[in-house]
């Protein structure tokens, strides 16, 4: 009785693996993004999408393909926007060079040894091509490494590795965020507004979203090098740590500051994704105003999550640059099949999103279709 | 010969339903799984069973006195992160180094040890408390930037092959303690009853205490290993949520939450399945809420057998 019923477990199990696997074999790419083809949500960095078709699919036989995306996490909508509109990409360039893409997508769920590990079958599972958004810069550079002794193709995707790599560590491609240009962007706009509302910076919080994420030091680099350019080199800065990207633990640690440095009248965030932790430390220390109200504290932010849109348009945010998704997938699925097919490729493209402000946030949602809105329901 | 073999049937009927259900796995897999049983992905497979699977063996010997022990992850991470810092910072040896990530595990687990066996505290207040230390140990110690990498001769030396021979020799030489020494006898008695093991002059304080220890040095071993893995330690090299597949690797291995019985080789078999679990949705593309499902699935089904295993001895006075 008992080996029987082992027996169906074990059937159970393999009967789910195999279901499961046909259920989530490529479909064509979730069309989430569709209405985005072509403009790419970001007027600055655009890039053309490709002209006419040029296979003939009556005739011409498709080559398969296998690649796969190591993703660090899919907690955050943002990742499922680089997850989906890679596959709406490499499907639109797949079609185009008379290729038949299929796309391994693994979760690392913010573990670094679990991502080194899925990026180790993804190579075992045949993948041509490993596109990677790496848990941490460092830790990555021996599955860059491994992939590249494996004669693999590794594309960092919306990270960057460490500055460290050398040699086989280096990756084939990096499509990053222009992440320092994010926030010196950004924060440029808000000396502009805080100076057309005749407010002189006192002191400024400094939300760092995570040690190790480069594309969070590249923001730190941004928002001292727009200190330095607006002559405010010498502002004091109030630096609070926010875990790895955590809304609750930069909240935790705001409220403190807060408490402690009541005159700070200008905040920097390198994600808006930390929103909903920041708005509650600032609505309990009674410092979350609209722009125009007493006592609002001006701030800028990257990324510009759905609620960092919701804030911007309510006015308790005054300036953020996007993330540019749509546009680090246009690059990533193009420079793939350019390094597969041995073309050459710029080895570092980093993308620039939509700058936004408070003033023109309504004007910018009418016109360019943003990650964030397509994602507004996450 | 026929009586022996029942008698061997009889002996290790676990061993046999683990390796039956993994055989028919495999032969399936094999069939319908585009590279599964190439040669790459099996020792990748390895690779990625070894750091949980040694867990597990140290989670059975804390199971079998009836313990339970949720720390390890932390208490991995931790060890690997005080090793690295050593290698890299302190400009340590190598191999000081990884007797060190072994030795703080050791002691992480006699801490965990001496709370339990001599101060009567609760085992998940204590190993709860426990993880979060070795979480802030390694997260003060990892820095801001993180770790430096570690030279790659040492992932060169501890590579596949070494892991794989690690996780053996550990599985070998635990089971062999547990089931073939007096040591291992009484880590049973204390799981059966405490009480009467006490009585009966089993020193059952220190056994305890020395059990823990033994958890701790596993979680260590498997701190080595995912070092090895990634050359270098990171605070979250060890999710928390890595505690189910550890101990859910030792019950479906049929070693009893409530103590008394179960085998570590067993265990490691049960860690097959779980990591083995994670290797073939990649292969099959399976996307990863899917997978927590089904492992979910699978790992309530086991518990539940192995609840109705016990209910069913208990019916027959065994």
């Amino acid at each position: 009785m008992k080996k029987v019923l082992a027996m169906i477990l074990a059937l159970v199990m393999i009967f789910a693996l195999v279901a499961c696997g046909q259920q989530s074999a490529p479909s064509g790419g979730s069309n989430q993004s569709t209405s985005q083809a072509g403009s790419a949500g970001s007027p600055k960095q655009d890039i053309a999408a490709p002209a006419a078709p040029a296979a003939d699919e009556q005739t011409t036989e498709l080559k398969h393909i296998k690649m796969g995306l190591a993703m660090q996490s899919l907690q955050a909508a943002a990742f499922h926007a680089w997850a989906d509109y890679l596959q709406y990409r490499l499907d639109y360039e797949a079609e185009q060079r008379g290729y038949e893409v299929e796309l391994i997508v693994t979760n690392a769920n913010d573990d670094v040894t679990k991502q080194a590990n899925d990026i180790r079958d993804l190579i075992a599972a045949g993948c041509e091509v490993i596109f990677c958004p790496c848990l941490d810069s460092q830790a990555i550079l021996k599955s860059v490494e491994e992939v590249h002794d494996a004669g693999i193709i590794y594309v960092s995707y919306c990270r960057e590795v460490s500055h460290d790599a050398t040699g086989k560590q280096v990756p084939d491609l990096t499509v990053n965020f222009a992440s320092e240009e994010q926030a010196y962007v950004g924060m440029m706009d808000l000396w502009e507004i805080m100076k057309a509302d005749d407010v002189e910076p006192v002191k400024l919080i400094d939300c760092y979203g995570d040690k190790t994420d480069e594309n969070a030091h590249n923001r730190e680099h941004g928002l001292r090098r727009a200190m330095e350019d607006a002559g405010y080199a010498d502002l004091p800065v109030v630096e609070v740590e926010c875990g790895h990207w955590e809304p609750d633990v930069c909240g935790q640690n705001l409220a403190p500051v807060l408490a402690a440095n009541p005159d700070a009248n200008c905040m920097y965030s390198s994600s808006d994704f930390l929103n909903s932790g920041i708005q509650k430390a600032m609505e309990d220390a009674g410092m979350w105003h609209k722009r125009g109200e007493e006592g609002h504290v001006y701030f800028s932010a990257s990324d510009m999550y759905p609620l960092g849109i919701q804030h911007l348009r309510e006015g308790y945010m005054d300036t953020a640059v996007d993330q540019g998704c749509y546009n680090f997938a246009v690059h990533a699925a193009a420079g793939a099949f350019d390094l597969l097919e041995g073309k050459e490729v710029e080895q570092v493209q980093l993308v620039l999103g939509t700058q936004s402000t408070n003033d023109n946030i309504e004007e910018i949602l009418a016109t360019i279709p943003l990650w964030g809105n397509d994602y507004a329901d996450y | 010969m026929s009586e022996k073999l029942k008698r061997f049937t009889s002996n290790n009927k676990q061993l046999l339903i683990m390796l039956g259900v993994i055989a028919v796995v495999f032969i399936i897999l094999s069939l319908t799984v585009p590279n599964f049983s190439t040669a790459r992905n099996l020792t990748n497979l390895l690779q990625q069973i070894a750091p949980i699977a040694v867990m597990a063996c140290g989670a059975t010997y804390v199971l079998v006195i009836g313990g339970m022990d949720i720390s390890n992850p932390a208490v991995m991470a931790a060890s690997a992160v005080v090793g690295v810092y050593y290698m890299t910072t302190g400009g340590g040896n190598l191999v000081l180094g990884t007797i060190l990530i072994v030795l703080t595990g050791t002691f992480l687990g006699l801490i965990n040890g001496f709370a339990i066996a001599k101060l009567k505290m609760v085992p998940m207040v204590v190993t709860l408390s426990m993880m979060t230390i070795g979480t802030g140990l390694a997260t003060i110690l990892s820095g801001t930037r993180g770790l430096p990498i570690l030279p790659a001769s040492f992932s060169n030396v501890l590579n596949k092959t070494v892991v794989i021979i690690i996780l053996l020799v550990v599985m070998i030489v635990m089971d062999f303690i547990l089931t073939g020494t007096k040591f291992g006898r009484k880590l049973y008695y204390i799981g059966n009853n405490a009480r009467t093991a006490r009585i009966s002059g089993i020193d059952s304080e220190n056994i305890t205490m020395f059990t823990y220890a033994i958890s701790g040095m596993c979680a260590g071993i498997a701190g080595v290993i995912n070092t090895a893995s990634i050359a270098t330690a990171r605070a979250n090299m060890g999710p928390q949520s890595q505690i189910l597949d550890i101990i859910s690797a030792a019950v479906i291995g049929g070693v009893s939450p409530n103590g008394g019985s179960g085998r570590v080789r067993d265990a490691v078999l049960g860690a097959v399945l779980i990591v083995g679990l994670n290797n073939v949705m990649n292969l099959l593309a399976v996307s990863d809420y899917y997978t927590t499902l089904i492992k979910g699935g699978i790992i309530i089904g086991a518990m539940g057998l192995a609840s109705y295993r016990q209910q069913q001895a208990a019916k027959r006075g065994v």
